[in-house]
């Protein structure tokens, strides 16, 4: 039961809000209520110098001593207005759950499905719903549809959320034996530069999700679902890096970290962190499903890959949208592949240590021969990724790539198909 | 068993160009091999040793994960907290993993079959609280996303619970557009209320965003689906209330734990967080200088909780109710965390649903 309001003498009312309260002809009896609920009295001479009126006053203050006295038979319903109901928004949708359950881009219908190519509105208005004029902006700087839009953002999100997983529960670490000392310190290493790509991801995302208007609302649910992924990305190589006692390794040299970070655009930093940095850290997670050395580590890189997967195919999917929409962009999207190869490709020269681990796991070991395995095995994999990163600029619409590629990366693509 | 240095030096002669292998002389491990527990291998069980010693206070300030070894010529990634106690909460290991373990999907797991049409006050009344619903939740995705660069890598638990968060209001954002727009009815009005949570957005420092958002807001969004059953009208909705009142419990638990932490560690702050409440419960406030009708968000629960127009009187209890349960339960999450004072200093509009105190 809400305190009873106790038997007690007037108020009183410190002299400077009396002033007010006369200036202003409100009642000093309204002034009295409203400091026995505890208004504080500044708060009350704001209000009543901003013109608040007295029956407004008098009908807020009864409520409220009503519900201090907690009779419900005082307890009617206000006026309503309702006027809500009435709004000019589009009624009578029924979108029914498909084979894949209801999903988010299933509900793209009528108007809710006019993705307009600028948000007009700076609140967090939900797309279809009718707005309020005067309602404060959110402080979003991204309106533009080009900015971050891709078509496949509200299926990837789906199927980021239909895929999750449990790195606690759903890797059968007992399978987890014991390796020969340069492996696990091998892996221990790698796992390390793993964590690091995960920390940065989920830093860099977050910064530009509050900048994203709410028209878009495909895209944020994308990246909200992409940033749980890279949270368990981190926490499943942290795990398996410590599970055999062998501890992290050394930190990257971190070039490549800035590049993503010091990105200005949104979509700029989608090149460079999905379409460049995602889309090789996908060749290394299938490759080490490859070199995985128990059904543990084999499950952690495959759900890695899935996860990442996904992400390249946002960047890829949004980059071919700039592309169809700003043709004129092609110069500076080049611009910033050229930046970004470059970067990356410096960190990789510069990270011996990731370098070396990769060539103990992929050969098997430590020895002259294992090693040179390892180099070999390593160079396909630089091949591999190589070749799959243009394949993917080419379906997004930069065939061209081909020729401007960094010399290092461009040495291992093989030649196109000459034409019949 | 060690790697042999004489092996080690031996490879970089005659092994392939350019070989250092200088990192395998460095034994960063801990020698101990871990065990998953009865949950699986969580957090708790893998943060050993050096591991696990949360620091203090911290001076890396690049990407280094905790217990990596540093590189001399790493560059620094920006300014973050470097101070523990400024984003912990000793529950925060716990609440990652069980975000992690209890995901849910919108698209199959609300039984959406069971929706069936409703009369047309109630499915309007539905849906404007849906609209205002999908409007809100992800102001509480946003938020964490903004202080995500903030947290510094040595407190890695922090960023991942943040980062779970973001998803769950992501969901909630779907799940409520879903609905709104399953059973032949649509999005309704924008809310007048929902700016006002911009003051979470406004946030300069990061107890201030917890404080306000976890504690407060998240905390009676947390209460209200936990009163789902007497807005439901469906096993669909009783569904995603649970849900949803399931992963809000988890922020809410943080912010709790959080500000306990601060309060525990650096109780000088106990002013400066009472004026934080003071500015979100005054937002939650309607002006007094427009008519004190109810929003829309307030008149569509009525017509939910008394089943119709007809039942407004009786929504209106219920409400009354609702709003006397999250006051309640704000006031002795705040008792948990260690600001019972703010029972004497709480809005005075919120005052008079206040219970009086249990002792």
């Amino acid at each position: 039961m809400p305190e009873e309001p106790k038997s007690a003498p007037p108020v009183e009312v410190p002299e400077e809000l009396a002033g007010v309260a006369q200036r202003f002809d409100f009642p000093l009896d309204l002034v009295r209520r409203a400091l026995a609920l505890g208004m504080p009295p500044h708060n009350l001479a704001s209000q009543i110098m901003s013109g608040m009126r007295p029956e407004v006053a008098e009908m807020f203050i009864a409520r409220q001593e009503a519900a201090l006295r907690g009779n419900p038979d005082e307890m009617q319903a206000p006026p309503l207005n309702l006027g809500w109901m009435q709004v000019p928004t589009e009624w009578g949708v029924r979108v029914k759950p498909g084979k894949k359950g209801l999903t988010l881009g299933s509900l793209n219908v009528g108007t809710y499905g006019d993705i307009p190519d600028r948000w007009p509105h700076q609140t967090e208005l939900p797309r279809g719903a009718h707005p309020i004029p005067g309602v404060p902006g959110m402080g979003y700087t991204i309106y533009d549809k080009v900015e971050l839009w891709a078509d496949n953002a509200a299926d990837l999100y789906e199927e980021g959320i239909a895929r999750r997983w449990r790195p606690a529960t759903d890797v059968p670490w007992e399978t987890i034996e014991l390796l020969p000392e340069e492996l696990e310190r091998a892996m221990g290493q790698l796992c390390t530069y793993f964590c690091e790509k995960a920390l940065l991801a989920g830093d860099v995302v977050g910064k530009w999700l509050p900048r994203m208007s709410y028209g878009y609302h495909e895209v944020k649910c994308f990246l909200a679902v992409a940033e749980m992924d890279v949270a368990r990305r981190f926490e499943v190589f942290r795990k398996r890096a410590l599970y055999n006692g062998g501890g992290l390794g050394l930190q990257s040299p971190g070039l490549f970290h800035r590049t993503i970070l010091d990105a200005r655009t949104w979509t700029e930093t989608s090149l460079v962190l999905h379409v460049v940095s995602d889309s090789f850290l996908l060749g290394l997670y299938q490759a080490g499903e490859w070199f995985a050395h128990n059904p543990a580590e084999k499950l952690i890189f495959r759900r890695a890959a899935e996860d990442v997967s996904r992400h390249v195919a946002y960047g890829l999917a949004h980059l071919k949208y700039v592309l169809q929409q700003q043709p004129g962009r092609r110069a500076e999207v080049h611009r910033y592949l050229n930046k970004s190869e470059m970067m990356m490709i410096e960190e990789d020269n510069a990270d011996n240590p990731r370098r070396e681990a990769l060539l103990i796991l992929l050969g098997g070991g430590l020895s002259k021969a294992q090693l040179g395995v390892g180099a070999c095995r390593l160079e396909g994999i630089r091949a591999r990724q190589a070749r799959d990163y243009q394949r993917r600029l080419e379906w997004a619409g930069l065939p061209e790539r081909r020729n401007l590629m960094h010399p290092t990366l461009r040495r291992y693509l093989l030649e196109s198909p000459v034409a019949a | 068993m060690a790697i042999s240095p004489d092996i080690l030096e031996k490879l970089r002669e005659e092994g392939p160009a350019g070989l250092d292998l200088g990192w395998l002389d460095v034994d960063n491990g801990t020698g101990v091999r871990l065990q998953p527990g009865r949950r699986g291998l969580t957090l708790d069980e893998i943060e050993i040793g050096e591991y696990g010693e949360v620091p203090a206070t911290t001076t890396n300030a690049s990407y280094k994960p905790r217990g990596a070894v540093a590189r001399p010529d790493a560059p620094r990634t920006g300014l973050s907290y470097s101070d523990r106690d400024d984003v912990w909460a000793d529950n925060v290991r716990l609440l990652y993993e069980e975000a992690i373990q209890r995901q849910w999907s919108s698209a199959t797991d609300i039984p959406w079959e069971t929706i069936e049409p409703l009369p047309d006050d109630v499915e309007r009344a539905m849906c404007q609280m849906c609209t205002f619903l999908t409007e809100v939740e992800f102001i509480a995705g946003d938020a964490p996303g903004q202080w995500m660069p903030k947290i510094n890598p040595e407190y890695h638990e922090v960023k991942l619970f943040l980062l779970t968060q973001i998803n769950d209001e992501a969901r909630h954002l779907d799940v409520f557009r879903k609905r709104a727009l399953a059973n032949g009815g649509g999005l309704l009005e924008e809310s007048v209320n929902g700016p006002a949570l911009r003051v979470i957005l406004d946030a300069q420092d990061f107890t201030e965003m917890s404080s306000i958002m976890h504690v407060f807001a998240e905390g009676f969004v947390q209460s209200l689906f936990r009163t789902g059953e007497l807005v439901a009208q469906n096993e669909a909705e009783k569904r995603i209330y649970r849900l949803c009142a399931q992963d809000e419990s988890r922020h809410v638990a943080f912010g709790v734990m959080h500000l306990k932490h601060i309060l525990e560690t650096q109780p000088w702050r106990r002013e400066e967080i009472h004026h934080y409440l003071d500015r979100i419960e005054v937002p939650m406030v309607f002006d007094f200088n427009d008519p004190p009708a109810p929003t829309s968000f307030d008149e569509a629960l009525m017509i939910l909780a008394g089943g119709g127009r007809k039942g407004v009187d009786e929504g209106f209890r219920k409400l009354m109710a609702i709003r006397k349960r999250q006051v309640n339960e704000y006031m002795h999450r705040l008792e948990v965390a260690g600001m019972g004072d703010r029972r004497e200093r709480m809005h005075p509009f919120f005052r008079p649903f206040l219970d009086p105190p249990r002792n």
